[in-house]
């Protein structure tokens, strides 16, 4: 049963009604991700909260977490693959725990115990920049040759 | 011999592929570590300083076009505005990578089906190497080629639907660094700049 509903504005004087299962995804996502925020519980997981979102949505996305932290505060655990997230300079290294596949399981490293990792943030690249290689599967570009 | 540690900085996929072809030509002196690549110059301009401070802890190569700049030497040190470290590689293509690949003369006229006398002696003279490519690629025996590089008359854009995935097929089964070195000069460079450095610890 549909719960949530929208108007757009367009040439009708009275604009149409959009229902939940109308919305895209992006739209859906974006509720959901504020929606959980917005919740009491003390700890919440995000499993890449990027996807369908815009880009340059996805951008604001840890500024909007760090202000629901004033209204809602609790311990968020964000996974992604996002390079746009990540372009935010108010995530530290400090927060970041890189995941590795390995043929033993998956390796947890933090970001800034990673040599090279915190010598190219000290040579002045964001965060970003600098986890963009662990962020790309190791073999992406066997695609070109697909 | 313990092969050395290498990260990587590159402007898009074509030029990752040519960059494996040219430490494998080195016989594997080089284990390859991180990859850097997020397209476009402005990138490397912009994380070149980045690249040269981790150097210390690991030595880096990056490759880039040369493009329409008059010189090497200055656009490297328009990004980097400090010392280049010892550990910091910097080899720039001129003009653009697809002059290094157009260099192996041989391979390349088979693979695009074009004719040998068409391709220059000297590949670093080509002043717009993609254009170039493109224009010879439309003259192909291959239609398949043709239509994959060059894109279909009138059309506006500049390179066809497949230009960056059939170049790379070429590089990565086809081209040949050592060949392509003796039609290009700063290839040349680069392959002898990777079979001797020694990294500064």
């Amino acid at each position: 049963m549909p719960h949530l509903e929208a108007t757009y504005e367009h040439w009708r004087p009275h604009a149409g009604r959009q229902r939940e299962d109308q919305f895209s995804d992006g739209t859906l996502r974006l509720v959901g991700v504020l929606w959980a925020l917005l919740e009491t519980d003390p700890l919440i997981l995000l499993e890449e909260p990027e996807l369908s979102l815009n880009a340059a949505i996805v951008r604001q996305l840890p500024g909007i977490m760090a202000r629901l932290q004033r209204t809602a505060p609790k311990q968020v655990i964000v996974s992604t693959h996002s390079f746009d997230l990540l372009t935010d300079r108010g995530i530290g290294a400090d927060e970041v725990l890189v995941l590795s596949p390995s043929p033993e399981g998956t390796t947890v490293t933090p970001a800034n115990t990673i040599r090279e990792i915190f010598d190219l943030l000290q040579g002045g690249l964001s965060l970003a920049d600098a986890l963009q290689p662990t962020m790309t599967p190791k073999s992406v570009n066997q695609l070109e040759l697909f | 011999m313990v092969p050395i540690p290498l990260s990587l900085a590159y402007e898009d996929t074509l030029t990752g592929f040519a960059i494996d072809k040219l430490l494998a030509a080195t016989g594997g002196r080089y284990a390859i570590g991180g990859r850097y690549s997020r397209g476009g110059v402005g990138y490397l301009a912009r994380t070149l300083p980045g690249f040269n401070a981790a150097a210390k802890g690991c030595p880096f190569l990056v490759i880039a076009d040369l493009d329409n700049n008059p010189c090497p030497r200055a656009l490297i040190n328009s990004w980097l505005n400090t010392t280049q470290h010892p550990n910091l590689l910097v080899r720039i293509a001129v003009r653009e990578v697809e002059a290094w690949l157009i260099a192996d003369r041989h391979n390349f006229s088979q693979f695009f089906g074009v004719p040998l006398a068409r391709l220059p002696n000297d590949a670093d003279a080509i002043n717009d190497a993609k254009r170039f490519l493109v224009n010879l690629a439309r003259t192909s025996r291959f239609a398949k080629i043709a239509n994959a590089v060059a894109p279909p008359p009138g059309a506006p854009r500049s390179l066809g639907p497949d230009y960056n995935g059939t170049l790379s097929r070429f590089v990565a089964a086809h081209w040949d660094p050592h060949l392509a070195a003796s039609h290009s000069d700063s290839l040349r460079r680069a392959i002898a700049r990777l079979q001797t450095f020694v990294p500064t610890w």
